[in-house]
C-alpha cells in the first residue's frame, strides 16, 4: 500500500472530522444564540431588574 | 452555550484546517515527485486523469480504462455517502435541539427542564447554588 494512498485516506478522515467539528461548532453557536436563559437575563437587565455587575456575574454562571 | 466547549471546537477547527492544508501540500508534492502518479497532473490522461468513462481525448485505441480514475471516483462517492450518513445521524440525535420548547413570556413546556431552570435562574427565582445543584442533578440523572 503506497504512502500516497495512506495520505489520501488520512486526508479524507481529516476532512470528515473537520465537517463534524464545523457542524458541532455551528450547533453550539445556534444553541447559544437561542438560549432562553440568556435571553431572560438580558431582558431582565435591560428592563432594570439587574445592575451590570450582577448581570455579568449571572451571565458567567449561565455560560460556565 | 458552554464557552469552554466553543473554544475547544474553535481550536479543533483551526488544528484540523492546518493539518488538512499540510497534508494536501504533502500529497501535492508527493504526486509531483514520487512517481506514484506519473506524468504531469495525475498521469496519462492529462489534468486529473479521471478516465473512468473510457479513453479521453488524445488516448488511442488500446488505452486501458483508468483504474486510478475509477478509484478516485469511488473515493469521492464514498466520502459523500459517509457525509450523508453522518448528517442523518446528527439530525436524528439532535432533533430535540431544533424544537426549543421554552417560550419566553408565553406558555412554558416542562419537557426542557434545563432550559426552564436557566430561565428560572435568570429571572432570579433560583439562587446560584440552587441552580448549580439542580443542573448537576439533571445532568447526572440523564447520564444514567
Amino acid at each position: 500500500m503506497s504512502l500516497l494512498f495512506l495520505a489520501f485516506v488520512a486526508l479524507r478522515i481529516l476532512g470528515l472530522a473537520f465537517f463534524v467539528a464545523l457542524a458541532m461548532r455551528l450547533a453550539a453557536g445556534h444553541r447559544r444564540r437561542t438560549d432562553p436563559g440568556l435571553a431572560a437575563l438580558e431582558r431582565r437587565f435591560v428592563t432594570g431588574g439587574l445592575d451590570e455587575k450582577e448581570f455579568r456575574r449571572m451571565r458567567e454562571v449561565l455560560e460556565s | 452555550m458552554n464557552r469552554t466547549r466553543i473554544r475547544v471546537l474553535n481550536w479543533t477547527l483551526v488544528g484540523l484546517g492546518i493539518a488538512i492544508l499540510a497534508l494536501g501540500a504533502a500529497i501535492a508534492i508527493g504526486i509531483s515527485s514520487t512517481g506514484a502518479f506519473p506524468g504531469p497532473w495525475f498521469g496519462r490522461g492529462g489534468p486529473g486523469f479521471h478516465a473512468w468513462g473510457g479513453p479521453g481525448p488524445g488516448q488511442g485505441p488500446g488505452f486501458e480504462p483508468g483504474f486510478r480514475g475509477l478509484w478516485m471516483g469511488m473515493h469521492m462517492a464514498g466520502g459523500l455517502v459517509v457525509l450523508a450518513v453522518i448528517a442523518l445521524l446528527t439530525l436524528a440525535f439532535s432533533r430535540r435541539r431544533f424544537h426549543r420548547p421554552v417560550e419566553l413570556g408565553g406558555q412554558r413546556h416542562e419537557d426542557d427542564a434545563e432550559g426552564l431552570l436557566r430561565v428560572e435562574f435568570a429571572e432570579g427565582k433560583v439562587s446560584e447554588d440552587e441552580y448549580r445543584g439542580r443542573l448537576a442533578a439533571l445532568q447526572d440523572t440523564r447520564r444514567i
